[in-house]
């Protein structure tokens, strides 16, 4: 031999071997790292904090994360996720003083009469009767057109969806509101899901 | 009394290296490029260029590293006494694979922009490693594995040209994509390609190093599997420093995470190049043959 040649004779047992062992587990590899990244994953998207706001009663777990703002005069916290884009996707907590004859669809037909004043190109799409654990609630779900209102940004209006959650409390109506650009709604929906399966009012 | 021993003047051989270079031709391709980019930072800051999305000028930049592996690689193999094969072939086949498996799957099913920026540093390095970081090295790995392995590996420099063509095809795909989708300024584009030719180039050529040393050298049966983590770790070792660098800033913010891809991709280079160096010696020795370098 003068220079390197590859001395070696893959067709020997012992190197096939060795190849095939090697080849295997780096397919064994690929598949185990992926796997655990994925679990990694979804433990970082559905990680959550708790939250309790003890004035107002309300209690649950929020996305990690998320931007929280409280204290507002119009809802009681709000979270959005900072990197979501073309829409921040907002879970919101508000209350609304009722009457003790009250119940949650007269709220929701206060909701669809305000709807139009509040939010631009205001459109309900569906109204229906459902649970909140053990608690009677009505959803509402809409949409409507978010623009920017800084007209030096030049951006195109998004069409967001909404979904609005009323249930009673004494003579307060709870509003639990999720809302999404409409094409990322279906995808982030869990994150209101799990807020609904832990918030305590 | 003392015995000294003689050392033995070098042999000059006359008979020519059979082989094209590897590193040298692969250190002016790299070396041409963070030219072009320092060119277009100094360029744009100093208002010669305006530092504008071009979409022309940027498509061409994200070119230039495969006009320089054509020029320094590709030309020169066809001169050398044993050219390498397929090169080429393989650099396409990893532009098909990484467009074609990589990207689809990185951004429908990893999505990393949904949760990697906001994690935590530690999380940062595992959560990238382990998904786009292993993905990437593996459709490296496999572009090479299963081509050019082992029937074409003569030497262990080998590992290193085929890998690092097959890096190069990976990085050119997310290059263009950065171009036509990204919209990016001039100098933001150019810092990007750099970014994405240096690293991907560095970590492909380790794992180069663990084909051409499973092809060439006596490794356990776990030698690959240790290759790729190692590969897929340093991806997200990368990515997790690159955050750090980019919003602390070395200076400037850009600047920083330009400085850290340079770094990163010497020390790999490099120390692959030491190891490949000293092994290839280590193997002259017992087998008692006369090495031409």
């Amino acid at each position: 031999m003068s220079y390197f040649e590859n001395p070696k004779d893959f067709s020997e047992p012992q190197i096939a071997r060795r190849v095939n062992l090697n080849s295997g587990l780096a397919i064994v590899a690929l598949l185990v790292l992926i796997s655990l990244g994925m679990i990694f994953r979804g433990g970082i998207l559905t990680a959550t904090v708790p939250y309790e706001d003890e004035e107002n009663g309300i209690r649950g777990q929020i996305p990690l994360n998320w931007l929280l703002d409280e204290n507002q005069s119009d809802y009681v916290f709000r979270v959005e996720d900072p990197n979501a884009r073309p829409f921040k996707t907002l879970i919101q907590v508000s209350l609304q003083t009722v009457g003790p004859d009250a119940n949650p669809r007269s709220v929701v037909d206060l909701l669809v009469v305000q709807g139009p004043d509040r939010l631009p190109g205001y459109h309900v799409q569906s109204i229906l009767q459902t649970n909140l654990g053990e608690d009677e609630a009505v959803e509402i779900q809409y949409s409507f057109i978010q623009s920017d209102p800084n007209p030096f940004l030049q951006s195109v209006p998004v069409v967001v969806q909404g979904v609005d959650l009323v249930v009673l409390r004494g003579n307060q109506a709870v509003i639990l509101t999720y809302r999404d650009a409409v094409e990322n709604y279906e995808r982030n929906r869990p994150y209101f899901d799990r807020f609904l399966q832990t918030v305590e009012y | 009394m003392r015995d000294f021993q003689l050392l033995a003047p070098t042999e000059e051989s006359g008979e020519p290296f059979p082989y094209r270079r590897v590193w040298r031709p692969l250190t002016l391709e790299l070396g041409l490029l963070a030219t072009a980019v320092l060119f277009i930072i100094f360029a744009t800051r100093l208002g010669i260029l305006a530092d504008t999305y071009s979409r022309p000028l940027s498509a061409g930049f994200a070119l230039l590293p495969l006009a320089a592996f054509w020029f320094f690689s590709v030309r020169r193999e066809n001169r050398a006494l044993e050219p390498r094969q397929g090169l080429v072939a393989v650099l396409f086949l990893s532009i098909v694979m990484a467009n074609g498996i990589a990207v689809p799957i990185i951004s429908e099913v990893f999505t990393p922009e949904r949760w990697l920026p906001g994690a935590g540093f530690f999380n940062r390095i595992l959560g990238y490693a382990f998904t786009v970081g292993i993905l990437s090295e593996f459709i490296k790995y496999a572009v090479v594995r299963y081509t050019m392995w082992p029937n074409r590996f003569r030497i262990r420099l080998d590992g290193i040209a085929y890998s690092t063509a097959a890096a190069l095809g990976f990085a050119t795909v997310l290059n263009l994509r950065l171009v036509f989708y990204d919209e990016l300024t001039l100098s933001s584009a150019a810092v990007n390609i750099l970014t994405n030719v240096y690293i991907h180039i560095a970590i492909g050529a380790v794992i180069g190093y663990f084909l051409g040393e499973l092809a060439i050298g006596t490794p356990s049966a776990i030698w690959l599997p240790i290759g790729l983590v190692s590969a897929a770790m340093l991806s997200g070792i990368h990515f997790a420093f690159r955050g750090i660098a980019i919003s602390s800033g070395l200076g400037s913010r850009t600047l920083g995470g330009l400085f850290l891809v340079i770094g990163i991709s010497a020390a790999i280079l490099g120390i692959l190049s030491f190891i490949i160096e000293s092994a290839d010696a280590r193997m002259a020795d017992k087998l008692g043959v006369r090495r031409i370098r």
